[in-house]
């Protein structure tokens, strides 16, 4: 788990878990899940079904600016704020190119 | 954003749509699409039209291509489906989400139609709950070596029956993965399926795949990428393309109604006089306009990207086939015993019609989906409207 100062907090201007924990709260089914922790697999415990994952994609990809390579396209990478948070912050500390 | 067909691209999709539509009815009853028409498609640029022209495709924006798909279904409905499947489902999906190798064995000869590709993702014990935990998708991949190993049996595949190309998903222990499979290889044997009630011309066919030996690099995006970044963006392209199908088949039998309601003679006046087929042009003038307007806002709204495009485009798809099939079943209705017989086109663009409300995810998968965003985007009774 990243607290602060983790390399993603490091960036200017988007906080990954903050965004990612709005953008999936924003977008939680209103027959509710409960609570989010940033442990939940959001698509086990139902926040939100597997279909929300392009969006989630296409969320992470345009917010934080970076490209998502195919071998980090499975469920198991999208299945919470914390794997997602991991992710982001693996993605930014590659250089692209 | 580029909101019309540019002028050159029109005409020939014009040209195109006069040359098919007289023709419509000889496909569907010989239930064929000549390869001529494919090559016809091809020459045009249409099989590449939304393919970035990076890849030798039209790289049309997401309104160019519906007024296309409007203009090409209208005429043709199985022609449109070829810009369904080969298009949208596969060759956008490639372009969007697989890598520089794949798209460079595959994408320019796809854009350009010099190989023709179809979606495989439904099987006879599996179709709506495809992606789910539930569903009993029997497909399946090992990896052995450099290559995966794929068994399985889809069926419902338009233009299997004369593909050169399949994207298959299939599935290791429920982690949906994707391939892109050459007709060719061994093990794969292609079963045509006659006697559908639409679509007929659209070379339907079963897939059945034995200890298909699939070389590594023709995965596409990564293990357990199938179901949610690969079927769902594919159904998403393919929804779109469908809702589209449903605006043209609706235009096509408005015409129909209207033009038939203005000249037959009952009870000596045109029966377009009569209200109570006033009534049915009027719901079809105000459905079709509705309908089109949908698919314009799910089009710009793709254009931008936005994420809000997802539930558009099932919006629209949803709306556009429920009217399609009403449309069609009014023009039926107006034009009486003629409506009901083959020398007319009302009722094969009734039964085309009825094929947009199952295919691309059924009327009430789209319900279903659409009931969850209006549930998150409206139940918290805070919503102002979005710019």
């Amino acid at each position: 788990m990243h607290e602060s100062g983790s390399p993603t907090d490091a960036v200017p201007g988007v906080d990954a878990r903050e965004s990612i924990r709005d953008y999936i709260e924003a977008n939680t089914s209103a027959l509710g899940a409960g609570e989010l922790r940033d442990d939940d697999d959001i698509f086990d415990k139902g926040f939100v079904t597997s279909i929300f994952a392009m969006q989630l994609l296409a969320h992470i990809e345009n917010t934080f600016d970076i490209e998502v390579p195919d071998d980090y396209l499975n469920l198991q990478r999208f299945s919470s704020v914390e794997r997602m948070v991991e992710m982001v912050d693996e993605l930014r500390a590659v250089p692209s190119g | 954003m580029d909101e019309r067909l540019p002028e050159p691209l029109l005409e020939r999709a014009v040209d195109l749509a006069a040359d098919l539509a007289p023709r419509a009815a000889e496909f569907d009853r010989d239930e064929r699409l000549p390869r001529e028409v494919v090559k016809q498609m091809a020459e045009a640029g249409f099989l590449g039209a939304t393919v970035p022209a990076e890849w030798g495709g039209l790289g049309l924006t997401p309104l160019q291509y519906g007024e296309l798909t409007e203009v090409v279904g209208k005429a043709c409905a199985s022609t449109r489906a070829l810009l369904t499947v080969h298009t949208s489902l596969v060759a956008e999906t490639l372009a969007a989400r697989s890598s520089r190798r794949i798209k460079e064995k595959y994408l320019p000869d796809l854009a350009r139609g010099r190989r023709i590709a179809c979606f495989a993702l439904s099987e006879p014990g599996s179709g709506s709950d495809a992606g789910s935990e539930t569903g009993e998708m029997s497909t399946t991949y090992t990896e052995k070596g450099d290559t995966f190993v794929l068994d399985g049996h889809k069926t419902w595949i338009s233009f299997a029956g004369m593909a050169d190309v399949l994207l298959v998903i299939a599935t290791d222990g429920g982690v949906g993965s994707a391939f892109l499979v050459d007709r060719d290889m061994p093990g794969v044997e292609v079963r045509p399926i006659s006697g559908m009630l639409g679509n007929r011309a659209a070379h339907m066919a079963e897939v059945v795949l034995s200890g298909v030996e699939v070389p590594a690099e023709n995965l596409v995006s990564g293990i357990g990428a199938g179901f949610a970044f690969v079927a769902n963006r594919a159904l998403f392209h393919g929804r779109y393309s469908i809702a589209w199908a449903g605006v043209a088949i609706a235009q096509a039998a408005l015409e129909e109604m209207c033009a038939y309601a203005a000249r037959r003679d009952q009870f000596g006046a045109r029966i377009g006089s009569f209200q109570l087929v006033q009534k049915m042009i009027a719901d079809a003038v105000t459905d079709v306009s509705a309908a089109r307007e949908l698919c314009r806002r799910a089009g710009r709204l793709r254009g931008k990207r936005s994420p809000e495009a997802i539930a558009a485009t099932n919006i629209a798809k949803y709306f556009s086939s429920t009217v399609a099939s009403r449309v069609a079943s009014d023009t039926v209705q107006v034009l009486g015993g003629n409506g009901c017989w083959s020398g007319y086109p009302a009722e094969r663009l009734f039964r085309e019609a009825k094929i947009l409300e199952i295919i691309e995810g059924t009327s009430q998968v789209q319900q279903t989906l659409i009931a969850d965003f209006g549930l998150t985007e409206f139940s918290k009774k805070d919503w102002v409207g979005k710019r």
